[in-house]
């Protein structure tokens, strides 16, 4: 068991470059798969030859840049519901308005607008979409670590949280964490070298 | 606590440990990831299904009743959503992706459940 699976993530950093060099794999693996996985893993350190090139010709928003821009799709969702609910004036008692709070409710509302730019401009590969996704993440690392100091020390105008109010503590510290994780995969996946 | 949020975490635990366990043997969608998150997906709707009951029946909710369904309408376009998505490249990684479903979706149950009852535990 073990060693069919040492040879089956063989034949995926194959399977990965192959992908690559022909463009977006659309079909294929879904329905033969478990059959096909199982049949060519005795040809898997044939394949494993190509796979030292594979970090490079792995697309920017393929393989693991697929979770990356998911984890930012769900921030881009979250942060727009949340400052979407803070600021339409919804009529209820116990609901902080707009006007009672523009600083934190408008922060909430940019943090949604940098991750729903930060997550479109990383699902992309253009050039322009790769500076684009350079500058959206570098706002929100500064925009993260700069409301989360903000609130730190002037906590009495932020009695209505924000989405980087305290780092990110109502989102269990992964906005701090995900900017990090986003510029580390950027430059792994630098223009020049495309 | 609710026996729905029980039920809620106990799917979504298996579904995120399938899919984790799928992405270390797996080159590929596991079928069986792709029926965990459908497990969850059925899990919302039983859930939706059971609050509709409920509140048509004139029971109130201890917060407010359009950000219960707010939260009950995003976390059953989420499984859906991420599917589509995961399935874009079909990888190792599409398990991955899919992990996050249950993730997210148990945080979001655990917020509905504080809007339904006033606390979740």
């Amino acid at each position: 068991m073990g060693k069919r699976t040492v040879s089956r993530a063989e034949n995926d950093d194959a399977r990965l470059s192959r992908t690559k060099s022909g463009g977006s794999l659309a079909s294929g693996h879904s329905a033969d798969s478990e059959e096909s996985a199982r049949t060519t893993s005795g040809t898997g350190a044939g394949f494993s030859a190509a796979a030292p090139g594979t970090a490079q010709t792995t697309p920017r928003n393929r393989g693991l840049g697929m979770l990356i821009i998911t984890a930012y799709g769900i921030f881009a969702v979250s942060a727009f519901a949340r400052a979407f609910y803070q600021i339409m004036p919804f009529p209820q008692a116990e609901k902080v308005q707009f006007a009672d709070a523009p600083l934190a409710l408008s922060l909430s509302a940019f943090a949604a607008a940098v991750y729903i730019l930060a997550t479109l401009a990383l699902a992309r590969t253009s050039a322009a979409a790769w500076k684009v996704a350079l500058v959206a993440v570098l706002i929100e690392m500064a925009g993260v670590i700069g409301v989360g100091t903000w609130t730190l020390l002037q906590p009495e105008l932020f009695e209505v949280a924000t989405v980087w109010g305290f780092f990110g503590r109502d989102y269990g510290y992964i906005p701090l964490v995900l900017p990090f994780i986003g510029l580390f995969w950027l430059f792994r996946h630098r223009l020049n070298r495309s | 606590m609710t026996l729905m949020f029980l039920v809620g975490t106990v799917v979504c635990a298996l579904s995120t440990l399938i899919c984790w366990v799928m992405t270390a043997v797996r080159n590929h969608p596991a079928d069986s990831s792709i029926i965990s998150i459908a497990a969850i997906e059925l899990y919302l709707i039983v859930y939706g299904v059971y609050a509709g009951i409920r509140q048509g029946m004139g029971a109130s909710i201890s917060g407010e009743a359009w950000e219960f369904w707010g939260y009950i309408l995003t976390a059953l376009l989420l499984p859906v959503g991420v599917f589509v998505w995961a399935m874009v490249d079909k990888t190792r990684w599409t398990n991955l992706v899919m992990s996050f479903v249950g993730l997210v979706v148990f945080v979001m149950v655990y917020r509905m459940e504080e809007i339904w009852w006033g606390s979740a535990l």
